[in-house]
């Protein structure tokens, strides 16, 4: 499996590599004229090309290519034509999109198989009220689920933010039409303290990751040494204790409180935009894994009906649905910066959009590098994840795209 | 003679392979869902036509035009009325006009973008699948690398520096990334399938040429996988037209997402709060659009699924409301 | 060996020398592999004009990597496979390429084991059958189907009209077999290599199609190159049997022969495996040990050694021991006989 692993690793450098590549050319070849173009009213002839020149814009396009690669391989991406480096132009914004990104994919991800794997399953029940309840139910779930997934983004956005503007004062107003960054954690608490809202918004992330993983481990243990699992509610009050009990024993509570409450909208709406895909792939995968022998083999034994959904079928059912995400990747990312720029979130797709309207090339070659560098980071993930599900894997090399 | 009997053995094939169609039709339609997004395609798609005709014939041209019209009996927005039907926005424009304008065009960049898909898709996947190695290394790597690039982010980049790209060419350029990405790696994983059945094997003993083994065996396979990702292409692409004009990228044809952007912004400029009858109407058009042509895709996947292939020996215990 | 050493009195339809196939295990792109499996491993035998090879072995011993081979769907590693035949010559079938093996095709065709996977199940039974006529270029249209239908007729597929226009699920295992065969038949090949044709059929359909293809063997003069693990099988169907264990050839000679005297340990366990259906008759049960294993860069011995009840350190000293006429056309490769 390590092995494996080393190959992916291996190879989504290279597919990030040309990435970057083909992008450096794109964005550099259809952007006319350079960063100066802009002055150029303002300039004489003479002092554009001084600037030109003290930019490093006035080598020829292959030799740039080269400097910008050799900067690169140790880690520097170059100043940004308004004189910071694009490192740390970046490195302040990235956090925000980090937050968004992978804590909705998890709850995405979860509410999406939860839902799913519930909605095949029959009710097992012999009254007809409560199975036709539960059809109904089902049924339109996924059909809610179509509508989320289809919905056009921004207007998601929008819809969200009205209601929890309306309904929770929360946002304060809509604010599309007003370029700028959003007056975000002007508060009381952030005043006389040496935490930045990016610091905390990185420990958000990875507390979040690890309580979900500590969670997993825990139930796959219940699940192998007593055959028995935590429901699904247990589970969501025990995750959302931890989680929060963490943040105070660590010592940033309040300020995480602040980050997520100010995240909200955010990420609600990228929730909501991205489970829809899960729940309906999950449903099918399940509904088609209930008539594997296998199932019945296990309910034949006595296993509890909770343990034969969550522990033999919904294994298999996953399957199908990490593979669906491998392709969902972009666009889901995508999701994550339609969301930012629309509800004024400043992560990335600020610094992005804001640079390709200024030209300044660094900055957007930086943006493109970093998502590239996100999704091919969730896909060594998922991989991993993929591996563990899937024992074929271990022993078979061809990997995860024979699976696909 | 000869001719006439040729005739009814090609008659016969072609009656046959309406059969073979008749199998397909049967396991797509038991998904209802499926059934509502044909309708739906076919509504669209007859808005789409009978517009112009509408325009140029029966629509009062000062009225209703979607760019040129100004009703000057009313104050504008106005709220639906039995002039306008939907009401107009805040310059005046008759919003069920603009909604049904928008219509072709956004079935252009569909059809270009969902064409451009399964050309690439299958040309990559089969060619990879088929010649293995170092071919297949080489293709598959930079498949990796598109599934990389976010594509309706690229599409707003380029409608940003290309305000004039005509929806035919924004259909061809997120053909091609979504084509070569996703699709490929997809379409290449079930023609390797389909490369270690034996039918494969016995055409070559046979004497066939790769290329006859590529039209007449692979390509068929996955012909409904092909068709599945065109669908989900189309979905893709609309949303993605929606996001370069509801960045304000504003371009040469109407556009569902022009129309959201735009009433954003006259509720921003004009302070008339959220006009919900202009706003409406495109949003749900959008989505509609990209949820009939998920909704076929859906149908798709039961014909490409080995699984739900033999109703009788496999799914006959799935209710229908199981399978949407 | 080359063409020309073989005398021209050799009447055999082909002949099989020294043939190889190792295939390598790990290993890239970038990487030679470190060890291969030596599927076969120098394999010698012919098969005469209107006659058949039966060749019999467990699975995994190699026997239907010799038949994909035989109809050059493997290239072999090393090794000739000389195909003597009346209108082409004789030629090398490990070597020709190109138009000349699309020619050569013409002459050697394969029946697959499954036939639920051997047709190409979104194409008609007519497409299927007509696919060697059309990719050779044989006949118009009109011909083909003439042809066609005569095939359908003669494998028992009648009405032909009513078959030909099917899809594969329309029809049964056997049915399926039977047009698989009208598949192979159609262009007249002179050599047939069936891998298993009967296994994955109804029992009570077997006898049916095992008669269908000794007919038709008589009929247009095809010669089998019968893969089989079925003793039974093979008697039933061949006139020779080659027995193969690991990549090698372990015994060869005429059916009855071999089933009345085998020689080979191998050959003798695997007779003495076959039921009797006779509960008086006694016979003694001999033993192998272990199972089959992958023939991975084996060691230079006998290898049956690991599970031969004769072995001694002769066998274990010793290369693999050549195939030998013991008396009779009966080829053994063993130290102890």
């Amino acid at each position: 499996m390590a092995h494996y692993l080393l190959k992916r690793a291996l190879s989504s450098l290279i597919a990030l590599f040309i990435f970057v590549s083909f992008m450096f050319f794109v964005t550099e070849i259809m952007i006319p004229g350079d960063f100066t173009t802009q002055f150029s009213e303002q300039l004489s002839v003479q002092q554009r090309a001084a600037l030109q020149e003290s930019l490093g814009l006035n080598v020829p396009l292959g030799q740039r290519y080269l400097n910008w690669l050799g900067n690169l391989s140790h880690g520097d991406l170059g100043m940004s034509l308004y004189g910071s480096a694009v490192t740390t132009v970046l490195g302040n914004v990235l956090p925000y999109t980090l937050l968004v990104f992978f804590i909705g994919t998890l709850i995405a991800f979860q509410l999406g198989q939860w839902l799913g794997r519930w909605a095949a399953w029959p009710s097992g029940s012999a009254d007809r009220w409560l199975t036709s309840i539960k059809r109904t139910l089902s049924g339109g779930m996924s059909l809610g689920a179509v509508i989320f997934y289809t919905a056009f983004p921004p207007w998601l956005c929008f819809l969200v933010a009205t209601c929890l503007s309306q309904h929770l004062s929360m946002v304060r107003e809509f604010r599309y039409g007003q370029r700028g960054r959003r007056e975000l954690f002007m508060g009381k608490i952030w005043k006389n303290t040496a935490l930045t809202p990016p610091v905390v918004m990185v420990k958000i992330v990875i507390t979040f990751v690890v309580v979900w993983l500590f969670l997993g481990w825990v139930n796959r243990l219940l699940a192998r040494k007593f055959h028995w699992r935590l429901s699904v509610g247990i589970q969501l009050l025990l995750f959302v204790s931890l989680l929060v009990g963490s943040w105070y024993v660590l010592g940033f509570g309040p300020w995480a409180l602040s980050v997520m409450e100010s995240a909200s909208s955010a990420l609600i709406t990228y929730v909501l935009l991205s489970f829809g895909e899960t729940l309906l792939i999950m449903r099918t995968s399940m509904a088609d894994t209930l008539q594997e022998d296998y199932i019945t083999t296990a309910r034949a034994k006595g296993v509890a009906e909770a343990m034969v959904r969550d522990g033999h079928a919904a294994r298999t059912a996953l399957l199908p649905v990490l593979s669906r995400f491998i392709v969902s990747f972009p666009y889901m990312l995508t999701g994550v910066v339609i969301v930012e720029d629309v509800l004024g979130w400043p992560g990335v797709s600020r610094s992005l959009f804001n640079s390709l309207y200024q030209q300044d090339m660094p900055v957007v070659m930086g943006a493109l590098l970093l998502v590239g560098i996100v999704s091919a980071v969730a896909r060594l993930a998922l991989d991993v994840v993929y591996a563990v599900l899937d024992p074929r894997i271990r022993y078979d090399r061809g990997g995860l795209r024979r699976a696909a | 003679m000869n001719l006439k009997q040729g005739w009814s053995l090609l008659k016969r094939q072609v009656s046959t392979i309406r059969r073979q169609f008749g199998h397909d039709w049967q396991i797509f339609a038991r998904n209802r869902l499926a059934i509502l997004g044909v309708i739906l395609i076919v509504t669209f798609g007859m808005i789409a036509l009978v517009y112009p005709i509408l325009r140029m014939t029966v629509f009062n041209y000062k009225l209703y035009d979607p760019v040129a019209g100004f009703d000057v009996r009313l104050p504008h927005p106005s709220k639906p009325g039995p002039e306008h039907l939907l009401g107009t926005d805040s310059l005046g424009h008759d919003v069920l006009s603009m909604l049904l304008a928008a219509t072709a065009p956004t079935f252009i960049i569909g059809i270009a973008a969902a064409v451009t898909a399964a050309c690439v898709s299958s040309v990559v996947g089969l060619l990879s699948a088929y010649y293995a190695g170092a071919v297949d290394a080489i293709l598959m790597q930079i498949a990796d690398a598109f599934l990389l690039l976010p594509a309706p982010l690229f599409m707003v980049i380029m409608g940003m520096r290309f305000p004039n790209l005509t929806s035919l060419e924004l259909g061809i350029i997120y053909g091609t990334i979504a084509g070569f990405g996703g699709a490929a790696i997809l379409v290449r994983a079930q023609a390797l399938q389909v490369m270690a059945k034996p039918f494969i094997s016995a055409a070559r003993v046979a004497g066939g040429s790769s290329l006859h083994i590529i039209f007449t065996h692979l390509l068929i396979h996955v012909a409904p996988l092909v068709a599945l990702q065109m669908m989900l292409t189309v979905t893709g692409v609309v949303v993605a037209d929606g996001f370069i004009a509801f960045f304000g990228f504003t371009r040469n044809y109407l556009n569902w997402g022009a129309m959201i952007y735009s009433s954003f912004v006259y509720s921003y400029t004009f302070q008339t709060g959220t006009e919900w009858h202009v706003l409406l109407p495109p949003a749900i058009a959008l989505s509609l659009f990209a949820a009939a042509f998920y909704f076929v895709s859906r149908g798709l996947q039961d014909i490409t699924d080995p699984y739900r292939k033999h109703p009788a020996e496999n799914g006959k215990n799935l209710t229908s409301w199981q399978r949407i | 060996m080359n063409a020309e050493a073989i005398t021209m009195t050799d009447t055999a339809l082909v002949r099989v020398e020294a043939l190889k196939k190792h295939f390598p295990v790990g290993g890239g792109l970038f990487r030679r592999a470190k060890s291969h499996i030596y599927a076969v491993d120098d394999v010698n035998f012919a098969i005469q004009k209107g006659k058949s090879l039966g060749l019999v072995g467990e699975s995994g011993c190699g026997k239907t990597t010799t038949g994909k081979m035989l109809a050059r769907l493997h290239d072999p590693t090393d090794g000739h496979i000389f195909l003597n035949d009346m209108e082409l010559g004789k030629v090398d079938l490990a070597e020709v390429k190109g138009t000349q093996l699309k020619t050569f095709r013409r002459r050697v065709q394969m029946i697959f084991q499954d036939p639920y996977e051997s047709l190409n199940p979104r194409r008609t039974i007519f497409d299927t059958v007509v696919e060697p006529l059309a990719v050779q270029g044989i006949g118009d249209l009109i011909e083909r189907e003439e042809r066609v239908a005569n095939l359908l007729d003669l494998v028992g597929l009648t009405p032909a009209d009513t078959f030909m226009f099917r899809f594969p699920h329309e029809l049964s295992g056997g049915q399926r077999q039977r047009v698989a065969i009208a598949r192979a038949l159609i262009i007249n090949p002179a050599f047939i290599v069936a891998d298993e044709p009967t296994s994955m059929l109804d029992v009570s359909i077997r006898i049916g199609v095992m008669q269908l293809m000794q007919e038709l063997a008589d009929r247009f003069a095809v010669s089998y190159l019968y893969i089989t693990h079925d003793l039974a099988v093979a008697r039933y169907m061949c006139q020779d049997i080659a027995v193969m264990y690991l990549g090698k050839l372990v015994e060869m000679t005429e059916t009855e022969e071999l089933l009345a005297h085998p020689l080979h340990p191998y050959t003798q366990a695997l007779i003495s495996a076959v039921p009797i259906p006779d509960p008086r008759v006694q016979r003694e049960a001999i033993d192998i040990k272990g199972g089959i294993a992958q023939p991975i860069d084996p060691p230079a011995r006998c290898r049956f050694y690991d599970r031969c009840p004769r072995a001694d350190n002769q066998c274990r000293d010793n290369d693999h021991p050549p195939l030998e006429d013991k008396g009779g056309g009966h080829m053994v490769a063993c130290y102890k006989v």
